[in-house]
């Protein structure tokens, strides 16, 4: 535990500084490599209308509704361990424990997290990574980062994605039955997670005039509000 | 990859904060309304008339759209927003742009949520509480329960509710599982001002052809 404190203490170091080294500023957000970020983020944007949205129309059109869901609730029940690390780490005894009893009910009462009995009886679920703790520690974003594939994000939260990976018990998996486990269970959240906003996605991109500014801010704000425990962000709020 | 599933999530929250006034608020709590701040009360009440506006079967497309216009105007600080979202450049613009600017982000608004709102069925909003920042600026939260699938879960929004130099309240902002609409909306313009060498005008332009293709494709979607 001690060296984990050492390593986080040096995340933290490194992200005040890359913070710090970020000079150019886009509404609220610091992004120093807005013009490199914009080439990713276009390719990102190709990417999805090729591959990513066609099959999610596809797997949302070929399963129904039940199977859907238990495919989110499964993929969600994996991810349990990494929010269980977090709400330790942030010292949330309540939230570490409704994930723990999470865990524990999904996974034999709901056949293996493909249901999500513990919702149902009151302990619905929430989401956690160590982003959201290196926020909670104090530490700031530093700059925007469009990050190929994996999408939006920022030097703290790149930094606590890698990190994750870490409290993920799947993630010791050998080597090589770990890739098509991670290949499979990344193109399942995906696929999953893409086809719940198909509409919404196309109807903010048609009503953005920049579409990459608004993905920026959106995130951003998103990330403000989770690390402030989902309460409306008061203190910051613009005068106007 | 989790950040993708975030952001899409993200999304979502984004979209349904233009669904808010359209909301089904059947459940509405009057003993909760009554006992907090008046500015709660404020936002139920109008979520419940907006939503009667728009799913008032006896008027006409043209009669609905002209209430829900005068609704939101009447509701809604547009004036006060749409500076906002100016950013800096609102400093350098001539009164004349400005002007234009105003009225057709006034236009792009009220078309933008008059379609959006009229696709959302079979929500309820809660009114929970509220926060005061200052006397004439409060937080006003709610949460939206949306029908649908097993795994939905409760969304949290919050009302900004200020008050008009004559002392009437009105909202100046939305927020939707964090994400302020009126900032989001900022973000957008000002990076469009960016790059167009901060021609306000340039982009009224652009929000009068956007407003246009919007009630376009809603014209066509309702005929089809």
């Amino acid at each position: 535990m001690n060296s984990l404190v050492r390593f986080n203490a040096a995340i933290a170091l490194c992200l005040v500084l890359a913070d710090c080294a970020g000079t150019t500023m886009s509404g609220d957000v610091s992004d120093p490599f807005e013009k490199e970020n914009r080439v990713f983020f276009g390719a990102s944007l190709a990417l999805d209308r090729a591959v990513l949205r066609p099959a999610a129309v596809a797997y949302s059109r070929g399963l129904p509704q039940p199977v859907r869901d238990s495919v989110r609730n499964f993929i969600d029940n994996l991810s349990s361990p990494v929010v269980f690390a977090n709400d330790v780490l942030q010292g949330d005894v309540n939230k570490a424990g409704v994930t723990l009893f999470r865990i524990g009910v999904n996974s034999t009462v709901g056949v293996g997290g493909l249901f999500d009995p513990a919702t149902r009886f009151g302990y619905p679920r929430h989401s956690n990574d160590f982003g959201i703790t290196l926020g909670d520690y104090g530490v700031g974003e530093g700059p925007y980062l469009f990050i190929p594939v994996i999408g939006p994000s920022n030097a703290r939260d790149a930094t606590g994605y890698v990190t994750d990976w870490a409290f993920d018990p799947f993630f010791y998996i050998p080597v090589r039955e770990n890739f098509y486990w991670q290949l499979g269970r990344t193109t399942l959240d995906d696929v999953d997670a893409r086809s719940r906003n198909l509409q919404t996605l196309d109807e903010i991109q048609k009503s953005s005039l920049d579409f990459y500014a608004t993905v920026r801010s959106l995130y951003h704000q998103q990330r403000e509000s989770q690390i402030n425990g989902g309460a409306p962000t008061m203190q910051n709020l613009p005068n106007f | 990859m989790k950040r993708i599933v975030m952001l899409w999530r993200g999304f979502a929250a984004q979209l349904l904060a233009f669904a808010l006034i359209a909301v089904v608020a059947g459940s509405a709590q009057p003993a909760l309304a009554q006992s907090g701040n008046p500015a709660e009360a404020f936002v139920q009440q109008n979520v419940d008339r907006g939503y009667q506006i728009l799913n008032n079967q006896s008027l006409s497309s043209e009669q609905r759209r002209d209430q829900f216009r005068n609704f939101l105007l009447n509701l809604t600080d547009l004036h006060r927003i749409g500076m906002f979202t100016l950013g800096q450049y609102a400093n350098n613009a001539s009164p004349a742009d400005l002007q234009s600017f105003e009225r057709a982000f006034e236009d792009y608004a009220v078309t933008v949520y008059e379609t959006r709102l009229g696709k959302y069925n079979g929500q309820t909003l809660k009114v929970t509480g509220s926060e005061v920042r200052a006397p004439d600026d409060v937080i006003v939260n709610a949460v939206v329960t949306a029908g649908g699938g097993a795994s939905q879960q409760p969304i949290h929004v919050a009302f900004r509710v200020r008050k008009t130099p004559d002392g009437r309240p009105i909202i100046t902002d939305m927020q939707v599982e964090g994400i302020w609409l009126a900032l989001s909306q900022r973000s957008d313009f000002t990076s469009f001002l960016q790059q167009h060498g901060g021609s306000v005008s340039q982009l009224a332009d652009h929000l009068r052809t956007q407003a246009a293709q919007v009630r376009g494709e809603a014209h066509g979607n309702s005929v089809g």
